[in-house]
């Protein structure tokens, strides 16, 4: 647990100085100002907006933002030749890979639940002392379940990428490829069933406008993700061995 | 006690043997210089020793610890400067002690004592909050021992310390390895290709060259020979045939094995009638013993 929270701790540093490295002051006016102006389109839309899918895309932003860090996790760390002192400490293969993963799923998560909360607060000043429109239940549980394990999802397959990609680009590009994968995976059944079984498809129209369907499909996908999730951290674990990442450079 | 030991050890990658059977061991606080060529397989000799590689046969202790089968016990008592600094330049110097320090389970106070401690010592405590990127590659390399040292391991393995260094750091670095094994009682094991570091740090060297062990030996086993240079009046060939040397740029020179005196070759000369002027002798270099094994191993 103490290495955890000590590869935790390197890991938030170092993402504080890669970002102070981008231009310290200058990035933070930057994302100010992205953040006012995030608030003021939800302010000139209304508060109706809160109930729309839009809350969600722009939300989910951080989740592609993501891609580009977690390929850091190993891939940068051979890079910059600092990967075989690490793992010629104590420090555990678990604490490792954990720690890594934590620190990235916690700062895009971090990222979407403050975009979230600011589409909400800007959507209802216009109509301050009015009754407040929160967002529907499914988007809420959207931010606060479905996105985190998105993130658990990229950062883990970032990880796996990156544990034997000599560069972080060379990680980035394969993560790229595999959720493109990912996506052809989805799609192609999907345009399979509209195109043989067009009954079907009628069928999922009429199941998606009963009033319990948000709740079931995010419950769906959360069993999904979750499942995902276990698979590609027990495969993080068993990629992870200290020699093969030695020879593979 | 020894506090390294491989026996037999062999690393192969396919049909490349980049360890080939080597057999010795280190004693508890000596400093161990494997020298070689850049190729020669002292780097994955470090790895086996840390148990980040197994080997393919053979086998690697240290501190009595199998490197393959416990290489966690192992890490936790070694420090290692391996081929790359290994630093993170974004981090300032104390925080890359503290990472390393915090890994090794130094609770806080003892912490924050032995990063004052180590950066003082290599003169980079004013640097302490200064990112590493800002600093020298001596400055790095120091601060990479200093990291290596954190939490006092009682086995050192430095990679190529002194590569790239400039001459006055190179001697400062010196001065700081053969502290760690006559102050602190570590036991180092130092990577060179750098015949000077091996002939003035090590107790024993090792040579090796395309994975195998050409010779083990303290630098004066290995540098047993002697050249005795004598310049006189009167030396010609017959003198120096009678004494088994040579004339080299008018001066006899003869090769002294290790304990054979000089004074029964002058005393002969003498009686032949040879005015002795000079007499100098000089040790073979360790230089001179490594190319002479890797001349032999070569052919």
């Amino acid at each position: 647990m103490s290495d955890l929270g000590t590869v935790v701790w390197k890991e938030w540093r170092e993402l504080r100085a890669q970002n102070a490295d981008f231009g310290g002051t200058a990035v933070i006016i930057t994302v100010l100002v992205l953040l006012a102006i995030v608030a003021g389109m939800a302010a000139i839309a209304g508060p109706e907006i809160v109930r729309t899918p839009f809350v969600l895309v722009i939300s989910a932003t951080p989740v592609f933002a993501v891609i580009g860090t977690i390929c850091e996790a190993f891939a940068g760390e051979r890079e910059r030749h600092t990967l075989e002192t690490l793992l010629a400490s104590r420090v555990s293969t678990e604490a490792l890979l954990i720690g890594k993963i934590i620190v990235n799923v916690l700062y895009a998560w971090g990222g979407a639940v403050l975009l979230f909360l600011l589409l909400v607060i800007g959507a209802n000043v216009p109509k301050l002392g009015r009754q407040i429109v929160l967002p529907s239940p499914g988007i809420t549980l959207t931010i606060f379940v479905v996105i985190p394990l998105m993130l658990l999802l990229v950062c883990t397959a970032g990880v796996l990428v990156s544990l034997r990609s000599p560069t972080v680009r060379q990680a980035q590009s394969k993560l790229v490829v595999f959720f493109m994968g990912i996506g052809f995976l989805f799609l192609i059944p999907f345009l399979v069933i509209r195109s043989l079984f067009p009954h079907l498809m009628a069928d999922a129209r009429q199941m998606a406008a009963s009033p319990n369907f948000a709740i079931v499909s995010i419950a769906a996908w959360s069993v999904i993700l979750l499942i995902l999730d276990t698979v590609m951290l027990l495969a993080a674990r068993w990629r992870f061995q200290r020699q093969r990442m030695i020879v593979t450079r | 006690m020894d506090a390294i030991v491989c026996e037999n050890l062999t690393r192969a990658f396919g049909s490349l043997r980049a360890v080939d059977g080597i057999s010795f061991s280190v004693s508890a606080g000596r400093i161990f210089a494997l020298l070689g060529a850049n190729g020669a397989g002292k780097t994955t000799t470090i790895h086996l020793l840390l148990g980040l590689l197994d080997p393919t046969s053979g086998r690697a202790s240290v501190l009595g610890f199998d490197s393959r089968t416990e290489g966690e016990r192992v890490r936790a008592r070694c420090g290692a400067l391996l081929e790359h600094h290994g630093l993170y330049e974004r981090l300032t110097a104390e925080e890359n002690l503290d990472f390393y320090a915090r890994i090794a389970r130094i609770g806080p106070d003892a912490r924050s004592k032995r990063i004052r401690e180590l950066l003082e010592h290599f003169g980079l405590w004013e640097r302490r909050r200064d990112r590493v990127v800002t600093f020298s590659r001596g400055m790095k390399q120091k601060l990479a021992i200093a990291r290596a040292l954190i939490h006092t391991p009682p086995v050192v393995f430095l990679d190529e310390p002194t590569a790239g260094l400039d001459p006055e750091a190179v001697v400062s670095l010196r001065k700081d390895i053969a502290a760690l094994a006559s102050e602190h009682g570590a036991t180092v094991f130092l990577n060179t290709h750098n015949l000077a570091d091996a002939e003035k740090l090590s107790d024993v060297v090792g040579v090796m060259r395309r994975g195998k062990l050409l010779a083990v030996g303290t630098p004066d086993e290995l540098q047993g020979d002697t050249t005795v240079t004598i310049a006189g009046t009167g030396i010609t060939e017959e003198h120096a045939a009678a004494v088994g040397g040579s004339i080299v740029a008018g001066r006899l020179s003869i090769r002294l094995r290790a304990g054979d005196s000089v004074a029964p070759v002058v005393r002969e000369l003498v009686t032949r009638g040879v005015g002795i002027e000079e007499v100098r002798k000089e040790r073979t270099g360790l230089e001179d013993i490594f190319l002479d094994l890797v001349a032999k191993e070569s052919e």
